[in-house]
């Protein structure tokens, strides 16, 4: 029995061949693949290393929720650990993709390790500092407004 | 992919975001920027928090806790309870020890033992307490005790205001039919102490009570069937009279309790038949003339004297019991009508619970021994007894007081260090003074 196979193209043009059954935990990639079949899905807002990433997660879950069936709490205990490895492997401003790119295609899981991966980051910083450079953020508010909000939360920890 | 998107997922995402994150840590990321800021303190991120389960409910008996739930996974890192805030030196001593006198919308009123002058009220999870000062010196007779906290709530569940209860005076009145309540109140709008007589048509009980949205309900002496409640934020000087909805209905084998769910003043009542526990529960309505609806008549297939020990905060379908027979609490669902034993080590889905079965048993039994020999009205017994703890559902601060001193938790213990230290050298030198009186040196 041959799986049906179907074409995800990057913003860059690249075409990838993915199986329908990994590409479907998307859920908008579910709705598309309904509504035009046969079709080539282009993901304009998606670079080819990015999807790259999305697909190389989806089909680690895919293939878990096949095998296990009603998956061994061993099984879905080793793909946390793997999720874990996945998120860590890969450097800041590339998960802040991979983030939207989850959000994007509507894949749950995914934009729930990241979003954790992510709210990690930010507990592991020591001050507004640390997150304002490591996210990139710009400091809008004035030396008064800072100290106003210092006074309000003043909560020992 | 462009900058400008970019930043607007963001946006989108960041709640989802901040949500994860520690919720003790969660105010110094308002400093970030004004993004930030106003996604935390916007009521949607609020909300977040408040579907998910209560980080730590706690059913206290006197200073034993009894039940305790453990909840979410952002709150690992605060104290299991406010106990454990408490070294367990100062629990011992009978003097300097500071105590948990009440609990209100997630503030908890804490007494030091030595200095009865003086009350804290604070947050266990921000760990900012309010050093309540003592009343002024037209307190009649100077002895009056730290006994209540009342709080006013915002519809998110946000602390606006406390109200801290001192009893100066008791007093029966009208050849013992009625009484007085003498009370001194603080309130952290004004920062100062009033003080007012409450008039009630008939005696308190022995004070135990169940306190919601700034009223206090109290069992009755000297007439079986009422509760008294008392607003203390209205202006009002009486006792108002609730009459219970199943009076007088008398049968020995019903155990009642008043407890608090969903916002309600709750009233259970159990009855164990042959092959099932009949649950009758009721809510206080909360209109001028205090009427009961019936809210739940169930039949459970269970056996084994239990009797009814709380609901759940805020769900109203989830009513613990305690088996007299068994010592195991169960949780009921009176939607579903099903049930789970809790603490059973067996049952995954109830790791988080601890309870102190050897406590439970006791309190429980002591509370509903065999009343045969008693008369009717005596028989018509309602137990006001567990000091519900919730966890307040955000950090907000502590309302500040007009000229009140706060402090931290650390600030808290070692004052009540110091007070302890001194009442101790106190009575060694009294000690030391007797002594020596005895051996003829002085």
């Amino acid at each position: 029995m041959s799986k049906k196979m179907i074409v995800l193209k990057s913003s860059e043009g690249v075409s990838f061949v993915v199986e329908e059954a990994v590409a479907r935990q998307s859920k908008i990639i579910s709705f598309l693949v309904e509504e035009f079949p046969d079709r080539e899905l282009p993901l304009t807002n998606m670079t080819s290393e990015i999807l790259r990433k999305t697909i190389e997660y989806c089909k680690k879950h895919v293939v878990e929720d096949d095998g296990g069936g009603d998956s061994s709490s061993s099984s879905s205990g080793d793909l946390k650990e793997w999720d874990v490895k996945f998120v860590a492997e890969i450097d800041q401003p590339r998960l802040m993709d991979l983030l939207m790119a989850a959000n994007y295609l509507d894949i749950p899981s995914l934009l729930d390790v990241t979003c954790q991966k992510v709210a990690d980051t930010i507990a592991a910083c020591n001050d507004e500092k640390e997150i304002r450079a490591t996210f990139n953020i710009e400091n809008d508010f004035t030396e008064e407004e800072v100290e106003a909000i210092r006074m309000e939360n003043q909560y020992p920890i | 992919m462009a900058m400008e998107t970019k930043t607007h997922l963001l946006e989108v995402l960041q709640t989802e975001i901040l949500g994860r994150l520690p919720l003790k840590t969660i105010s110094r990321f308002k400093s970030v920027c004004k993004k930030w800021k106003s996604t935390i303190e916007s009521t949607y991120f609020r909300r977040l928090f408040f579907i998910s389960e209560p980080k730590l409910l706690l059913f206290m008996y006197g200073r034993d806790e009894l039940i305790v739930f453990h909840g979410h996974k952002t709150w690992d890192d605060l104290p299991k309870s406010p106990v454990s805030l408490i070294p367990h030196s100062f629990r011992r001593y009978y003097i300097g020890d500071c105590d948990y006198r009440d609990s209100s919308g997630g503030l908890v009123l804490i007494t030091d033992g030595s200095d009865k002058a003086s009350c804290y009220v604070g947050s266990p999870v921000t760990q900012q307490w309010v050093k309540i000062p003592p009343p002024p010196s037209s307190d009649p007779k100077g002895d009056s005790t730290v006994f209540g906290l009342v709080t006013r709530l915002d519809e998110d569940g946000v602390v606006l205001s406390f109200k801290v209860i001192r009893i100066a005076s008791y007093q029966a009145t009208n050849d013992y039919l009625s009484s007085d309540l003498g009370v001194l109140l603080y309130s952290s709008e004004t920062g100062v102490w009033t003080s007012k007589v409450i008039h009630s048509p008939h005696q308190i009980g022995d004070m135990s009570n169940i306190n919601l949205n700034g009223t206090f309900y109290f069992g009755c002496l000297s007439v079986p069937g009422i509760l008294l409640a008392h607003d203390f934020y209205s202006e009002s000087d009486q006792f108002r009279v609730v009459q219970l909805p199943d009076y007088p209905d008398h049968n020995k084998d019903y155990k009642r309790t008043l407890t608090t769910s969903g916002g309600f003043v709750m009233y259970a009542r159990t009855l164990a038949k042959k092959e099932e526990t009949v649950l009758k529960i009721w809510r206080l309505m909360n209109n001028d003339d205090y009427s009961w609806q019936l809210l739940w008549e169930v039949g459970f297939p269970i056996t084994g004297n239990y009797a009814p020990m709380a609901m759940h905060p805020f769900d109203v379908a989830t009513v613990y019991l305690w088996s007299q027979r068994d010592h195991h609490l169960v949780s009921c669902n009176l939607l579903k009508g099903n049930y789970t034993i809790l603490g059973d080590a067996a049952n995954d889905g109830h790791q988080d619970c601890f309870i102190d079965k050897s406590v439970c048993k006791q309190s429980v039994d002591e509370l509903w021994r065999s009343s045969s020999d008693l008369d009717e009205d005596l028989n018509f017994q309602v137990c006001i007894w567990l000091f519900q703890f919730v966890i307040p559902r955000w950090m907000e601060s502590v309302p500040r007081p007009p000229q009140a001193e706060m402090i931290d938790t650390t600030s808290l213990l070692s004052y009540a260090a110091a007070t302890h230290g001194r009442m101790m050298k106190d009575i060694e030198e009294e000690e030391y003074f007797w002594n020596e009186v005895e051996h003829g040196r002085i």
